[in-house]
């Protein structure tokens, strides 16, 4: 009998088990469990508490069941004795198979089950959000590959040693150091039975999360499916043992070849990711502080750009055109940063090639290229060819996936990541313009005036846009948006967001809320200093973002902000308005003022705007309520990093890995330079009343935004009259 | 009595499940160690007796899945048929099942004292600290309810079904996960997992003696207890088979 034979037979006998259909109700209730029970993530979006947990809960529980099943039709022969009568007429490799792919199919099966019986509540559950490609692919991408690697790891184990009990300890092993170690605390890679998923977006697409969980699949089907090919050769023969049946078995060559293709190609697979630069770690003390760039003699006086972004296929291609000056007389030795993913393909000076050199230095999410300025008088036009797909930074792993990058249905790039930047030294009143050309369903954002349609190509799809900006840098929004124009405090603002949350938007007040804070920061501080051709721009980002951030007239949200959950429950506390608030104020202090301190490196803008945040909550909901959701959060953060043990013994800090130093040190920089900084400024309120320090930080503003300078700690103790002992936490 | 025990002792830890299991169950507390007890728990230092209790409890569950491992074995179809002839001889049943149960705990503590000892000399070796009287009181809190408690239910579990042990391990391993998280009330927490990582939060000062509020040590308390009277039952149950 063939193969398929044995399968047809197995399935039928597998579908007639009450035991098969016991785990098959057992993993659709795995997978309903945290609806039926009302489990939430909070602050989060509408995918990520149903089609998120669902499938979280599915992948542990339905692996987890279908092992117990796999093990349990596997083992039952031996345990009843009948396998000397039923291999007698059956060869026993192929029933093995045969008995593997049964259970496979019974646990696609389960999983279709369990998407059916949940779609009517995610229809009703999610209304307009709802996204039947991503509810069917999530399901498919997560609960069911995790079902399927289980079945496959499991009777792997199991035709090796011939022990049920052994196999399932081995699973469990191999399933939760994955899923529960810190030291695989922020590698999706390896995540093959539970998923880390944190985040799920309702309206800017899930698509880098998707790649991501794609290619961990299949580096894991590859290591799999080939361990299972090699367990077929441990199938007994002739009441031979393991070793002895692997002997007789090796006559079937093609297996061990087939085995070691594919646990070789999922080593390379995994070895080679696609995803993920090859950056150092970061020293935070110098990170953060305040870096001084060698003058380079390089002068620039302009940048044009010509980007066309292929959306669904995650890359880019584009030209850069610097116009420098070279002032040293003579050839100068230059650079450019690029993303680490992208491949320079030609510079040309004035118009002729010159030779360069990829250092594929990885540091930081970006790699240098290396080439000649040739002296010239006057200025020089360096352009730049460019393309390739987006890699992030590895620092960011496990945090930032999906924040960044480019996706069918959201574009997020900064820095680098636009376009390649040459070192120069920056000369005044430089722009930074051109095209964009994107697909027709994306609207881009980007730092600089209002982007305006160039032109429209129908039978490609697309859309080219203009980009300008003052200054040398260029940052890129692009999604589905709906734009807005709002006044404040006779500020022009442009609210930029996602089509898909154009109802909920004006349901919950959103643009009332943002106008509240600009108008409470414009009566501190004063007003930005934007126009109508060059308006405040506030975006709506991915769920991914974790918060926001600013750049230049530009400030983005997460969605998670401006869900109605967050913005109608007070109860929920400082996660729910922070962020909203936070980056638009960042539009004061980062953008326009900013907090330095060579000495004090934790000083940074980041404690200001969170103080400022809490001043804001202050005033609209009272004393009470932001010293309770605020105030108190700071201390605990600042006193859980004061207590830690290896803050308090950094003698111990040269045993740790360098991975555990690494997010250790990143943990202690957040809280000092956000909690610990917002904190002394309130003992500072307390000491000297609170009027007194606002009064303070706005005549500090007010200096620093109009001479261009910086805020440091000192500059902030001789303003409030204090000294750094009576507030200083550490 | 003796030589039956030493049998049953020799039966259960030379078997290829057991020594397999105790290989894993190093490798899987090295790793622990290594990869989370080297952080410390509830900002503790990593030898203290709050994240050796932390440490333990992330263990146990692997632990005591090797001691349901051992107590399938006792109710598997192949006890089931050498206890018939077994019982042919003129021994008591709840006897042999207490030394079957006395070699299974053998077993148990034979692993405890492995996964203790590597925690030792992981301090030693990466500390240089060596205070094996700390960490006593997390090991009796943690061990001895957990013991009890699944072996009386285990053994429960395997007289109606022994399959059912199996389904009892995967169980365990999904309460150690959760557990982790805090998401059990402290009383339910059979481990202590989130005990040992939230309580030396609430005590004032750094690195807090080692203390247990009486709730949760009355909650062990009815955990052992409620282990014995398992044990108990399925013992005299084997008295029974015997009779009838």
């Amino acid at each position: 009998m063939s193969i398929l034979s044995f399968y047809r037979v197995e399935l039928g006998r597998l579908l007639r088990t009450k035991m098969t259909w016991l785990i098959i109700a057992l993993t659709l209730a795995a997978g309903a469990a945290p609806i039926v029970t009302g489990f939430e993530y909070s602050s989060s979006t509408q995918f990520m508490n149903f089609m998120g947990v669902a499938n979280l809960s599915g992948c542990a529980g339905g692996g987890i069941l279908f092992v117990l099943l796999t093990l349990y039709e596997l083992s039952k022969m031996y345990e009843k004795h009948v396998d000397t009568i039923v291999e007698a007429v059956a060869d026993p490799a192929r029933l093995y198979c045969a008995r593997v792919l049964a259970l496979l199919t019974a646990a696609v099966l389960a999983v279709t089950l369990t998407v059916i019986c949940l779609l009517p509540y995610g229809l009703v559950k999610l209304g307009y959000v709802f996204e039947a490609g991503f509810y069917f692919s999530s399901f498919a991408l997560f609960m069911l590959c995790s079902i399927l690697l289980s079945i496959l790891l499991s009777a792997a184990l199991y035709a090796v040693t011939r022990r049920a009990s052994v196999s399932f300890i081995v699973f469990l092993l191999l399933a939760l150091a994955t899923t529960v170690s810190e030291k695989f605390s922020d590698n999706h890679l390896v995540k093959w039975l539970v998923p880390q998923i944190n985040f799920l977006s309702d309206d800017f697409g899930n698509s880098i999360i998707i790649w991501l969980y794609s290619y961990s699949r299949l580096i894991w089907f590859f290591i799999f499916g080939g361990l299972f090919a090699l367990s077929i050769l441990g199938t007994r023969r002739y009441g031979k043992g393991l070793f002895g049946s692997f002997r007789v078995n090796l006559k079937h060559i093609v297996l061990p070849v087939i085995a070691i293709l594919l646990i070789g190609s999922g080593v390379y697979a995994y070895a080679h990711q696609p995803f993920y630069d090859n950056s150092p770690p970061i020293d935070y003390d110098t990170f953060y502080s305040a870096d001084e760039e060698e003058p380079t003699d390089l002068f620039l006086l302009g940048t044009e750009l010509d980007i066309e972004i292929e959306a669904a296929r995650g890359s880019l291609r584009g030209t850069a055109v610097h116009t420098v000056e070279n002032r040293a007389g003579r050839p100068v030795l230059s650079a450019l940063a690029v993303n680490t993913g992208y491949t320079v393909e030609e510079i040309l000076i004035d118009g002729v090639p010159v030779p360069f050199v990829d250092l594929k230095n990885d540091t930081v999410g970006e790699k240098e290229i290396e080439f000649t300025v040739p002296a010239g008088d006057g200025a020089q036009t360096i352009a730049i060819t460019y393309s390739g797909r987006y890699k992030m930074w590895t620092l960011l792993k496990g945090l930032g996936e999906g924040s960044d990058g480019i996706s069918a249905r959201y574009v997020s790039l900064g820095g680098r990541s636009l376009y390649p930047r040459i070192y120069v030294d920056r000369a005044e009143d430089v722009r930074t313009k051109g095209r964009l050309t994107l697909p027709d369903n994306l609207t881009p954002v980007t730092s600089g005036e209002i982007n305006t349609v160039l032109s429209a190509d129908d039978r490609a799809g697309t859309k080219t846009w203009s980009m300008n900006n003052e200054g040398s840098s260029m940052v890129l929004e692009a999604a589905d948006y709906v734009q807005r124009s709002l006044t404040a405090a006779g500020l022009n603002i442009e609210f930029y967001y996602n089509r898909k949350h154009e109802t909920v938007m004006e349901e919950i007040g959103a643009a009332e809320l943002m106008e509240d804070v600009i108008n409470f920061c414009t009566e501190l501080y004063g007003p930005l200093p934007f126009s109508e051709d060059l308006p405040l721009k506030l975006i709506q980002s991915t769920a991914y973002g974790g918060g926001g951030y600013a750049s230049f007239n530009m400030s983005v949200m997460n969605e998670s902000t401006f869900s109605p959950e967050n913005l109608g429950d007070l109860e929920i506390g400082a996660s729910s308005q922070e962020v909203l608030a936070h980056e638009i104020i960042h539009q004061w202090w980062g953008l326009f003022a900013h907090c330095v301190d060579i000495e004090d490196t934790w000083w940074t803008d980041e404690g200001v705007t969170t103080f400022t945040t809490y001043l804001f909550v202050r005033d609209r909901y009272g004393e009470d309520y932001a010293n309770q959701h605020y105030v108190e959060k700071w201390e605990a953060a600042v006193s859980d990093m004061l207590e830690n043990f290896y803050y308090r013994n950094p003698q111990y800090l040269d045993i740790l890995p360098e991975q555990y130093v690494q997010a250790l040190e990143g943990r202690d920089w957040r809280v000092q330079r956000y909690d610990m900084t917002a904190l002394m400024i309130c003992n500072a309120g307390r000491l000297i009343g609170m009027d007194n320090v606002t009064e303070a930080l706005s005549e500090l503003y007010e200096t620093a935004s109009s001479n261009y300078t910086y805020v440091t700690f000192q500059d902030f103790l001789d303003k409030t009259g204090l000294d750094r002992e009576e507030i200083a936490i550490v | 009595m003796f030589k039956l025990y030493r049998y049953e002792l020799k039966h259960y830890l030379t078997d290829k499940v057991f020594l397999i299991l105790a290989v894993i169950t190093g490798v899987y507390s090295w790793f622990t160690l290594t990869s989370d007890t080297i952080l410390g728990v509830a900002n503790t230092a990593p030898f203290s007796p709050w994240s050796f209790g932390g440490y333990l409890a992330s263990v146990l569950p692997f632990c005591l899945a090797c001691l349901l491992a051992l107590t399938a074995m006792m109710y598997s179809a192949d006890a089931k048929l050498t206890e018939e002839i077994a019982a042919a001889t003129p021994t008591d049943g709840r006897r042999r099942a207490l030394l079957r149960l006395g070699a299974i705990y053998t077993g148990f503590i034979l692993l405890l004292m492995m996964i203790v000892v590597l925690a030792l000399v992981f301090y030693y070796r990466v500390f240089g600290v060596m205070n094996v009287c700390s960490l006593i009181a997390p090991l009796v809190f943690t061990a001895i309810p957990s013991l009890f408690f699944v072996t009386g239910f285990a053994m429960n579990l395997g007289r109606i079904n022994s399959g059912s042990i199996y389904a009892l391990m995967a169980l365990l391993m999904l309460y150690g996960l959760v557990s982790g998280g805090s998401a059990l009330p402290g009383v339910l927490d059979l481990f202590g997992n989130s005990f040992f990582r939230s309580f030396p939060k609430i005590i004032d000062g750094v690195d807090p003696a080692f203390s247990v509020p009486a709730d949760m040590l009355i909650s062990r308390l009815v955990f052992t207890l409620f282990g014995l009277l398992g044990m108990g039952a399925a013992v005299s149950a084997f008295g029974k088979a015997k009779r009838g």
